[in-house]
């Protein structure tokens, strides 16, 4: 039975209930107001971000229910996003940060995984100054907090 | 970024939100390595906020920039002194986040232990080698004295990890509650936390 979802600008997505699911929070929606077919509003998310997130429910219908496993290795965390979900994410920037909110909102925790690992992607190796202007980042600091901030950092390893 | 926007619309883009949710960017720190957290801590005053913590949850001397440090130090391009001073100054006012301590040198279990109020929330204390070059606080050396069966001192300590180098020329200095793997590790149990408190009430 298709579930039908209202994005933050009034568009009706309809989609098979399975996909929603991949939503914990429209999954447990769905479970509390029992056999429906009331739109869910979702107040969150704009339609541009609620067709990209259906997209990728759509692509991992099927998955297994993901136990996220613990590594101690960080480097290793954040090298394994598939193929496919790697081209997912390759977005405007904007809409990448888009779509961990509503992943983060509608909880899908595998989409989250990789919105993050792929920020986490950007950030690393670069410094300071480069992360800034990655993002778009005022440096608020005055000289002497950077240099009082370095010189607590000396310990931390060289990239 | 798909277009340039002014200082004050930054605010309320996507970006600045995520940045603003502490979950969020937790998530996305434990998937970096220190040496980014480094440089987050750098970016601005609210990324130093939520990296500080991260930087500091695990220190681990055996790392290859605390022992270019030491090295340092040995060579004396940097005074003994000036040293442990940034060592008490960074530790008293950071040693609250450490979580993990592996602490190789003297100086640093020393510092670490000055004030127990400093390193309250350690979880895990893995001490291997402690380094002999330093001057042994005395209230130390008699823990070793009274608990281990040799504490004879050596010149060489370059090599040493996981601490199987039981080549006679590199003898381990071992504490009581140190059991013979190098590397022991104290976790989240609260006898050995009770073991890690008293020895900083001792020290």
């Amino acid at each position: 039975m298709p579930v039908i979802l209202v994005s933050s600008d009034n568009q009706d997505f309809k989609v098979d209930k399975e996909v929603a699911e991949r939503s914990i929070l429209i999954k447990n929606m769905l479970e509390d107001v029992g056999e429906s077919d009331s739109p869910i509003p979702l107040p969150n998310v704009t339609a541009a971000v609620l067709t990209k997130v259906i997209e990728y429910c759509e692509h991992h219908r099927n998955d297994p229910v993901q136990v996220p496993e613990e590594t101690d290795d960080p480097r290793k965390r954040s090298n394994d996003i598939e193929e496919w979900d790697m081209k997912f994410m390759q977005v405007d920037q904007e809409m990448l940060f888009e779509i961990i909110l509503a992943a983060n909102y509608l909880d899908i925790k595998p989409l989250l995984d990789v919105g993050c690992k792929t920020v986490a992607n950007i950030i690393k190796g670069k410094t300071p100054e480069e992360i800034r202007k990655a993002f778009n980042i005022v440096n608020d600091f005055t000289p002497e907090e950077e240099a009082q901030i370095k010189k607590e950092n000396e310990w931390a390893e060289d990239r | 970024m798909s277009e340039s926007t002014p200082a004050d619309i930054i605010k309320h883009t996507a970006s600045s939100k995520v940045f603003a949710l502490l979950e969020l960017m937790d998530h996305i720190g434990h998937l970096l390595h220190q040496s980014d957290h480094a440089s987050c801590t750098l970016v601005c005053h609210s990324w130093n906020e939520i990296f500080t913590p991260l930087l500091w949850s695990t220190i681990d001397t055996h790392s290859k920039s605390w022992r270019k440090i030491m090295y340092k130090c040995d060579t004396g391009e940097v005074e003994r002194d000036k040293f442990e001073g940034w060592c008490k100054t960074i530790f008293a006012k950071h040693g609250h986040l450490i979580r993990h301590l592996g602490a190789q040198w003297n100086t640093i279990l020393e510092v670490a232990s000055l004030n127990s109020s400093d390193c309250k929330n350690l979880l895990s204390l893995s001490t291997e080698v402690v380094r002999h070059s330093y001057v042994i606080p005395t209230t130390v050396l008699a823990l070793i004295a009274d608990n281990s069966v040799d504490h004879k001192e050596n010149g060489d300590n370059n090599n040493d990890n996981g601490g199987n180098d039981d080549d006679g020329e590199h003898q381990l200095r071992r504490f009581p509650w140190v059991s013979e793997d190098g590397m022991t590790k104290y976790r989240e149990d609260i006898l050995h936390r009770g073991t890690i408190e008293r020895f900083f009430i001792l020290t």
